[in-house]
C-alpha cells in the first residue's frame, strides 16, 4: 500500500491532469452564436443526433479520451452528431434569461444543425443540457425532430435528494444573488453532496492501474473546466425547477417518442428524479438505468450503445 | 482486524456523520447565509473597483460589459436576419422544384400528347390506305 501510495504520488507531481487533453476526436463547427458552438462529428451516415450539453459543463466530458468517448462510439456507429456546447459564459451574460438559451440558442442550433444534415434529427440531452432540451420542446414544438432522450435529466427536481433540500425557498437566497453564479461554487456544491466521494477518488487513483489514472487525469481535467451559469438564467432556473418544479407540468403537450437514461448510483439525478419523465411526457416513453455514477456513464460503453440502439 | 475491513468501518462511519451534518437545516442555512454574503461582498468589491477607474478616467468592468451586451445584441439581429435569408434561400429552393416539376410534368404531357397523335396518324394511314387507287404503269 506505501509503495502504491508513493508511486502514484510520484505520478501525480509529473501533472498529469495538465497534460490531461479530452476532446480530441475530430469535428468542425458548424454554427456559432455567442459563446455557443454547433459541433459536427461526421460519420457520413443516414442517422443523426443532436446532443444539447450542459451548460454549466465542457462538452468534452462526451469526447473524455479515445476509447472512452460517447461521440467517438456513436460515429463508429454511423451516426452524425451535432453537439451543442455553450462554450464559457461571460459577464454580458448575466442578464440573458432561461428563453434565451431554451428558446432562442437551442432552438437556433437544432435548425441549423437538421439543415446542415438535411433531414429530421433526433434529439438528446445530457444533464440540465436535458432539462433545457424537454424545455424547448414543450415550448417551441417538434418539428423536423424525431425523438428525444434524456440522458441523467433532472425533470423531477424535488426527487433530486440532497441538492433539492439545500436549494429549498426558505434557505437559499436566489435573489440577492450577483452576476453571474461561479463554476467554483457549484463544483464546490457537487463535491459537497457527498464528501467521503473525495476520499473515494484517490483511493481508486492508488489502487487503479495504469489505464485507470489516464482516465483518472483526464476526469479531473474536465471536472476543472466548469462554466458559470449566467446569473438571471440561473435564478429564473432555480425558481422554476428547484422551488417550484414547474417542468414536469409542461411535459404533456410533447408527443414524440422520448428515452430516459438514468444511472444506477447517480447522486446528483437519481434515477426517481430522471425516470419521472415516464409519468408527465405526453408521447410513448421507455427507460434504462445504467450502472455508474452522473460522470461515470459518459465513459462508459453502456451510454453509446444505449443510445446507437434507439435512434433509428 | 484487515487494514481494508477497517478503512471500510471508517469510510462508513464518516459517510453516517457525514449524512447527519449535511441533512441537517441549521447545514443548509449556513451554506446559503454564506452564499448571500459572498455575493454581497461581491457586490460591493466590484462597485468599489468600477468607482476608482472611473475616477481614474479608465473604462470601468460595466463600461466594457456594456459594450460585450451591444455586440450580443447585434449579433442577435444578424443571426436573425441570417434566418430569414436561409428561409428564404429554402422558399426560393421550394419554388425552383416547384417549377421544374411543373415543366417535367409539361413536357411529358406535351411527349403523351404526341405519340397520341402518332398513334391517331397511323390509325388514320391504315384506314386511308386501301381505299387510294393503285398507280397503274405508264405503257411508254
Amino acid at each position: 500500500m506505501l509503495h502504491r501510495t508513493i508511486d502514484t504520488l510520484g505520478w501525480l507531481v509529473t501533472d498529469p491532469i495538465g497534460k490531461a487533453r479530452p476532446g480530441r476526436s475530430p469535428h468542425r463547427v458548424i454554427h456559432r452564436q455567442g459563446s455557443a458552438q454547433v459541433r459536427w462529428f461526421p460519420a457520413e451516415g443516414k442517422r443523426a443526433l443532436f446532443v444539447s450539453m450542459p451548460l454549466i459543463n465542457t462538452w468534452t466530458i462526451w469526447d473524455l479520451l479515445p476509447g472512452r468517448s460517447v461521440v467517438e462510439a456513436l460515429v463508429q456507429a454511423g451516426i452524425d452528431v451535432y453537439l451543442l456546447d455553450w462554450g464559457p459564459q461571460h459577464a454580458d451574460a448575466e442578464d440573458r434569461p432561461l428563453a434565451h438559451f431554451v428558446d432562442e440558442v437551442l432552438g437556433r442550433a437544432i435548425a441549423r444543425s437538421r439543415r446542415h444534415f438535411g433531414g429530421d434529427l433526433n434529439v438528446a440531452g445530457y444533464c440540465v443540457g436535458g432539462t433545457f432540451l424537454a424545455w424547448h420542446l414543450a415550448r417551441n414544438g417538434t418539428e423536423g425532430v424525431s425523438g428525444a432522450a434524456f440522458v441523467a435529466t433532472p425533470i423531477d427536481f424535488h426527487a433530486s435528494g440532497r441538492l433539492a433540500r439545500w436549494a429549498d425557498p426558505e434557505h437559499f437566497p436566489v435573489d440577492t444573488l450577483h452576476g453571474n453564479f461561479p463554476a467554483e461554487r457549484m463544483r464546490a456544491s457537487f463535491a459537497w453532496l457527498r464528501p467521503m466521494g473525495q476520499v473515494k477518488k484517490y483511493k481508486a487513483l492508488v489502487d487503479g492501474d495504469a489505464d485507470f489514472r489516464e482516465l483518472w487525469a483526464h476526469l479531473e481535467a474536465w471536472s476543472a473546466t466548469g462554466v458559470d451559469f449566467p446569473g438571471a438564467c440561473y435564478r429564473e432556473y432555480v425558481r422554476a425547477c428547484y422551488f417550484d418544479n414547474r417542468v414536469r407540468d409542461e411535459l404533456g403537450a410533447v408527443g414524440i417518442p422520448a428515452l430516459s437514461i438514468a444511472a444506477d448510483r447517480d447522486h446528483i439525478v437519481p434515477p426517481a428524479a430522471a425516470h419521472d419523465l415516464v409519468q408527465v411526457w405526453g408521447g410513448p416513453t421507455a427507460t434504462t438505468t445504467l450502472r455508474g455514477g452522473h460522470v461515470g456513464i459518459c465513459v462508459g460503453s453502456g451510454l453509446p450503445t444505449a443510445l446507437a440502439a434507439w435512434v433509428p | 482486524m484487515q487494514n481494508a475491513d477497517m478503512y471500510k468501518a471508517w469510510e462508513k462511519a464518516m459517510s453516517q456523520w457525514w449524512d447527519t451534518v449535511l441533512d441537517s437545516p441549521a447545514f443548509a442555512q449556513s451554506v446559503s447565509q454564506g452564499l448571500g454574503n459572498h455575493a454581497k461582498a461581491r457586490k460591493a468589491y466590484e462597485d468599489q473597483v468600477d468607482k476608482n477607474l472611473e475616477s481614474m478616467h479608465l473604462p470601468t468592468r460595466a463600461d466594457l460589459v456594456r459594450v460585450a451586451k451591444i455586440c450580443g445584441l447585434l449579433e442577435d439581429r444578424l443571426l436573425a436576419l441570417e434566418d430569414r435569408l436561409l428561409e428564404m434561400e429554402d422558399e426560393r429552393a421550394a419554388s425552383e422544384k416547384a417549377q421544374l416539376q411543373a415543366r417535367i410534368e409539361a413536357a411529358e404531357a406535351q411527349l403523351e400528347l404526341r405519340e397520341q397523335l402518332a398513334s391517331i396518324e397511323a390509325k388514320l394511314d391504315a384506314a386511308l390506305a386501301p381505299k387510294r387507287p393503285k398507280k397503274r404503269g405508264s405503257k411508254g
